[in-house]
């Protein structure tokens, strides 16, 4: 029980509370002044929530887009992958990547996106093709800086033992790679339900959250607009909560074989 | 990125970037109607600048990012502070800027414009929104890399309050405010883009949507090399600078220092 109620562990929870707790007292208050149609209650966007969370039709938007977020997030751990082991083996190819890496990091997604839909159409593919762009740089810095942190003693084994090379990628380079990638990952997953979501904004249409959004947006439903912000920032926390506590256990029985 | 700062140009990023032209000019000439030739781009280009368009929402827009990001930067300094010397508050804003960081910003544009309407104020207010967070994690960071170690020196010194404050406190919250600022610069820049884009009625981020009606791919084109061209200049003279001084201090990767979209 004293172990419970340890006060350090306790604090910033109570803390955290708090701090919920005004921001919706500040909430119901504008929304008090400037009406609920312009700000809806806090009560308003719960059961906005539970409406989304339980009417087939958004569950189903719900799924559409998280699907686009799965194929893009799939095609930026391929190639970034792919692509970042090639460019943190030789130099030169880092070299030459580098303007396409920076000129993805510089372009304002609206803008990439606004470029594939004039002259891609609007579409799944496309929607997750500019995911994709917007969010291969992250994974392939990340891969670029995770081949560079290999062990070096290991690879001057494998060098004594003159495995072969394909042996030394699979076996040496892709694990600690993949291992040294999960942050970046976890960074892109929100980066890239954001991405889609943006993207299916811009199509106007089609089908998802941003669909959804679109249409709220239309009717002034501010109340559904809170919502889809409250479920998709908690998507996001959980994403990377559920990311964070495997590798924290994963990581953990690593060590320990080691 | 160490193209331009460093002592020559690698040869590898030259070949790059023709890479990159002859890419484009192949996928024009096999795409034809769909992806512009780049001199089509470069003539779109010179006809903004020669009319004075490009002059005209460029300065709209860096007026609305700069304007955004000082009452964004300003806000995240104030409460970033608080946080950083008061460990309660830093746990008691927790949730809000935990929030703002995951959510997308193309939803917090949608209520911008329900609230604000189309006008100056929309892009304004969605870009100060979102410097916010960053400029507060960079300050609480910045603050809890103050050494506990020196304050309690400080401490058994009785160093007094103001002299702790000019010592040891302001270099810290400087270069803070300088790390987030230069991280935050980029992201602006972005958010008065896509609220442009999305409702209002000038700026370059309305431009491009007006590109979209008018099915003008070239146009769409030459203002993105203008966007390119501000994020370049911004990467080089704030972040880069402010990264490779931080590197001396601290682990700072200047790419992944700020994600959002």
């Amino acid at each position: 029980m004293s172990n419970f109620w340890n006060a350090r562990k306790v604090l910033p929870f109570l803390w955290m509370a708090t701090g919920v707790v005004a921001f919706t007292v500040v909430w119901q208050l504008m929304s008090n002044s400037y009406g609920p149609l312009l700000v809806a209650t806090p009560s308003e966007t719960m059961v906005a929530v539970t409406r989304l969370l339980t009417s087939p039709a958004t569950l189903a938007a719900f799924a559409r887009t998280l699907g686009r977020v799965l194929l893009a997030l799939g095609l930026q751990i391929v190639s970034g992958v792919a692509s970042g082991v090639l460019a943190g083996l030789y130099p030169w190819v880092e070299d030459l990547l580098r303007p396409v890496i920076d000129a993805l990091v510089a372009v304002p997604p609206v803008a990439l996106t606004l470029l594939v839909i004039l002259m891609f159409g609007s579409g799944d593919y496309q929607v997750a093709a500019t995911a994709l762009a917007l969010g291969f740089p992250l994974l392939y810095t990340g891969t670029v800086r995770a081949v560079r942190s290999v062990d070096r003693s290991m690879l001057e084994m494998f060098r004594a033992f003159r495995l072969p090379r394909t042996t030394q990628l699979l076996v040496g380079y892709l694990p600690a790679t993949l291992y040294a990638l999960i942050p970046s990952i976890l960074l892109a997953t929100g980066l890239t339900l954001r991405l889609v979501v943006m993207a299916e904004v811009m199509v106007g249409g089609g089908s998802g959250i941003g669909q959804s959004l679109s249409e709220a947006r239309v009717h002034m439903a501010t109340a559904e607009i809170f919502a889809w912000l409250l479920v998709m920032a908690a998507t996001v926390l959980m994403i990377e909560g559920t990311l964070l506590y495997l590798v924290k256990s994963h990581l953990l029985k690593w060590q320990a074989r080691r | 990125m160490r193209a331009f700062t460093g002592s020559r140009i690698k040869p590898y990023y030259l070949l790059g970037v023709v890479g990159m032209m002859l890419a484009w000019e192949f996928s024009a000439v096999s795409l034809p109607g769909i992806v512009p030739r780049l001199a089509a781009v470069g003539s779109s280009l010179l006809l903004l600048a020669q009319t004075g368009e490009l002059w005209r929402q460029l300065g709209v827009s860096l007026q609305r990012s700069l304007t955004g990001l000082s009452f964004g930067a300003a806000l995240g300094l104030l409460l970033g502070t608080a946080a950083g010397l008061w460990k309660p508050a830093y746990y008691f804003f927790k949730p809000l800027m935990g929030t703002l960081l995951s959510s997308p910003a193309v939803v917090v544009v949608m209520l911008a414009m329900v609230w604000f309407g189309v006008g100056s104020f929309m892009p304004v207010f969605v870009t100060a929104l979102f410097t916010v967070p960053v400029m507060y994690v960079s300050v609480v960071e910045g603050m809890e890399l103050v050494d506990a170690e020196v304050l309690e020196m400080a401490a058994v010194f009785r160093i007094s309050r103001w002299a702790l404050w000019w010592n040891i406190y302001l270099p810290a919250l400087a270069t803070a405010v300088l790390t987030g600022l230069a991280f935050a610069a980029g992201t602006a820049f972005r958010k008065t883009i896509m609220a442009e884009l999305l409702g209002s009625n000038d700026g370059i981020g309305y431009a491009m949507a007006m590109t979209r009606f008018n099915l003008d791919v070239a146009r769409l084109f030459a203002w993105v090399a203008i966007c390119l061209c501000v994020g370049v200049v911004v990467q080089r003279l704030f972040v880069k600078p402010v990264a490779s001084y931080l590197r001396k201090w601290r682990d700072v990767n200047s790419e992944s220092g700020v994600v959002h979209e």
